[in-house]
């Protein structure tokens, strides 16, 4: 039965031998990591111009949320309470 | 089938340890290849960002690790601007909470605060330029506290109260948007008045609560710091931030070596890398030793002011007590330690 499947695999031209398998793994492995070393630096490299839109957004993005602000002056009792909160909250742990 | 003959049939004689051989050195060909195309070309910098790699959260090193840590960057730095660079790790000191207050009817608009800023904490000079402070140009509104209380009906017995305020129609006052650059002769400008912007450094920081890799905290001087090495770039503290106070380094820095301060802290001012964020860190490496924030020296109005809020006879203090106070979007319960204050 087995020496079927040998002759079966040998006339179809397939070699199941140990030799070939860590062959065909280490091609696939090579592969794989050229394939990322690529792609990371394709991906890394943007172009400049799309650099320079990129930072534009961001800053206008905080004119957005900036926008949203208010403005409450804080009444005496606020303040105090504020201040009574921030002093007695702190820790020192180095 | 004997092996000898196998081999022939096939066509080629390669033993094992030979097939072994020639896999191994292509495999190490090609790592070698990769790896030189990823890590940086000069030495000094390649070992370095090598060892980075491996390198814990600041805030989980040791005493002996952190010293490890700052000497390698001191040594890459230094190579790097051709000036010797100190890193300093200095933790908070101990019983000091900083405050800043920033006197809004006293900022013209000059904007020596942002320039100041990048020149001392060694934002990227070009393409963009990074800035931690933001002077946003409002319009100057009309509204009246004095007709707070009046408008239409003006007798307050009515029933329905006042329909029409007093400041009914008046100019409220606007963010002009994209104004950040405004480049006017001279300022301040008629009708317009300044509203600086940077980080917040809150009590009770979103930025820090969304960090996946805890890269950013807040140190017990209440300064929220960022460990560079560990930040992912994921920008989830940007997105958090109600103030929008952080900004992300699309590509490399653009530092020049002989603008480069060389006076650096690891948490704060040392020069940073692509994909990493930083915002405003209260100029940690001044003041932990002692000294004031660059932008509250640069300042030429005296509208900045920077102290220990643990301290009752510190200036902040002292205008918390005194002043007219208001904090950005305060409903967020961020606890911001940034006033802005009126006389």
């Amino acid at each position: 039965m087995a020496e079927d499947k040998d002759s079966e695999a040998k006339r179809e031209g397939v070699d199941f031998s140990k030799r070939a398998f860590i062959k065909t793994a280490l091609i696939g492995g090579i592969a794989v990591a050229s394939g990322a070393v690529i792609a990371k630096k394709i991906t890394s490299n943007i172009p400049r111009t799309k650099l320079a839109s990129a930072y534009v957004d961001d800053e206008l993005q905080q004119d957005r949320v900036m926008k949203d602000k208010e403005f409450v002056v804080m009444s005496k009792e606020e303040k105090e309470q504020m201040v009574k909160t921030i002093v007695s909250e702190y820790k020192y742990m180095a | 089938m004997p092996a000898e003959e196998k081999k022939e049939e096939k066509g080629r004689n390669i033993s094992r340890r030979q097939f072994f051989k020639e896999a191994g050195a292509v495999s190490a060909a090609v790592a070698g290849a990769a790896a030189s195309s990823v890590i940086a070309p000069e030495e000094a910098e390649a070992r370095t960002t090598f060892a980075e790699m491996f390198q814990k959260n600041y805030r989980l090193m040791t005493d002996a690790e952190k010293k490890e840590a700052i000497a390698r960057l001191e040594q890459r730095y230094s190579e790097e601007y051709a000036k010797k660079v100190t890193v300093d790790g200095s933790p908070a000191i101990k019983d000091v909470l900083f405050g800043y207050a920033l006197n809004i009817q006293k900022c013209i608009g000059c904007r020596r605060c942002v320039h100041g800023c990048v020149r001392e904490n060694n934002q990227s000079r070009q393409d963009p330029e990074i800035q931690w402070i933001r002077v946003i140009k409002m319009e100057k509104g009309n509204f009246s506290v004095d007709d707070m209380n009046k408008g239409y009906p003006a007798n307050t017995n009515e029933p329905f109260g006042i329909q029409v305020g007093g400041n009914t129609g008046k100019n409220v006052g606007v963010a002009l948007e994209g104004q950040h650059y405004y480049q006017p002769e001279t300022v301040p400008e008629k009708d317009a008045f300044y509203f600086p912007i940077q980080c917040m450094q809150c009590e009770k920081p979103p930025c820090v609560k969304v960090c996946p890799v805890r890269t950013t905290y807040r140190d017990p001087d209440g300064i929220v710091v960022i460990d560079y090495n560990w930040c992912i770039g994921c920008r989830m503290c940007m997105g958090a931030c109600p103030y929008w106070a952080r900004r992300f380094n699309w590509g490399d820095p653009n530092l020049p070596a002989a603008e480069m301060n060389p006076k650096t802290h690891y948490l704060g001012n040392r020069p940073r890398m692509r994909g990493v964020v930083e915002k405003c860190i209260f100029c940690l490496q001044r003041t932990r030793k002692g000294r004031y924030p660059g932008c509250v020296e640069v300042c030429p109005v005296g509208a900045r002011k920077f102290g220990n809020l643990l301290d009752p006879e510190s200036e902040v203090r002292k205008i918390l007590d005194r002043k007219k106070v208001f904090r950005l979007k305060a409903d967020m319960n961020t606890y911001p330690k940034f006033f802005y204050f009126i006389d």
